[in-house]
């Protein structure tokens, strides 16, 4: 197991701007390409949570969990909202045509990510998104 | 402001953005950009100083796109990093925004 950081923000838009600062902090000097597909992936992912998991009137968190191995970063989110399994949802056009929010954001995700893993346990849901080191 | 906007010869319109389009900049260009939607039918969006782009910053494009081209205008893209060409063509916005290298070929793709 590498090294390992952790970050709790409230489910809103307004908390993503804390997302770039700690995981930049995180993942150190990692090659600029992977930060950046780091970066698309777990803004796509958390915006989700802020805009769909949960409803208007409930304050929401997400978690996050950073785990750096030589070959490999993953990073886990998990919520406390619907269910919602970006693995098996239909991707959207890439086209640019895209009109409903999510869909766009699963081709960037599924594109930037090496694999994503879904899991709904105990009223939660929790993606895994690994990223392969050596390969950028 | 990491969005500005700058009047070409030719009636074409330069959308100059920077830094990072991530959730906060997309709020931040998100009026401007549509406001040079609502005004403009030739128009270059230069990507030049974009450090990093999402899908919300996407999402602002394709409006910009959308509105553009209803109006039977042509709009296209400039110059973006590699990092922001990647989202770019994996989004496809590039067959919504061709992308162009440098600015004399653009202006010529979005003039009548």
């Amino acid at each position: 197991m590498g090294a390992t950081a952790q970050l709790r923000i409230g489910a809103r838009p307004d908390e993503v701007a804390r997302l770039y600062t700690w995981l930049d902090g995180a993942i150190g000097e990692l090659p600029a390409p992977l930060r950046n597909d780091m970066h698309v992936a777990l803004e796509e992912v958390v915006m989700n949570v802020a805009f769909h998991a949960y409803a208007p009137e409930q304050e929401g968190e997400v978690a996050i969990a950073l785990t750096l191995a030589p070959e490999e970063a993953v990073l886990v989110v998990e919520d406390e909202g619907q269910e919602f399994n970006p693995v098996s949802a239909p991707p959207g056009k890439p086209e640019g045509r895209q009109e409903e929010p999510g869909g766009l954001g699963l081709v960037l995700l599924r594109h930037h990510c090496r694999a994503l893993e879904y899991e709904r346990r105990a009223g939660r849901n929790r993606l895994t998104l690994r990223f392969a080191i050596q390969n950028r | 402001m990491p969005i500005l906007v700058t009047q070409l010869d030719g009636g074409v319109t330069r959308v100059i953005l920077s830094e990072r389009l991530d959730a906060a900049g997309a709020v931040e260009t998100s009026m401007e950009m549509y406001y040079v939607g609502e005004s403009s039918d030739a128009v270059i969006v230069d990507m030049a100083r974009v450090t990093f782009i999402a899908s919300l910053g996407l999402r602002n494009l394709v409006s910009l796109a959308k509105a553009v081209i209803k109006k039977k205008g042509k709009i296209v893209l400039l110059s973006p990093t590699p990092a922001v060409e990647e989202v770019l063509i994996t989004s496809g916005l590039d067959m919504l925004m061709p992308i162009y290298r440098d600015q004399p070929s653009a202006v010529i793709a979005v003039t009548p």
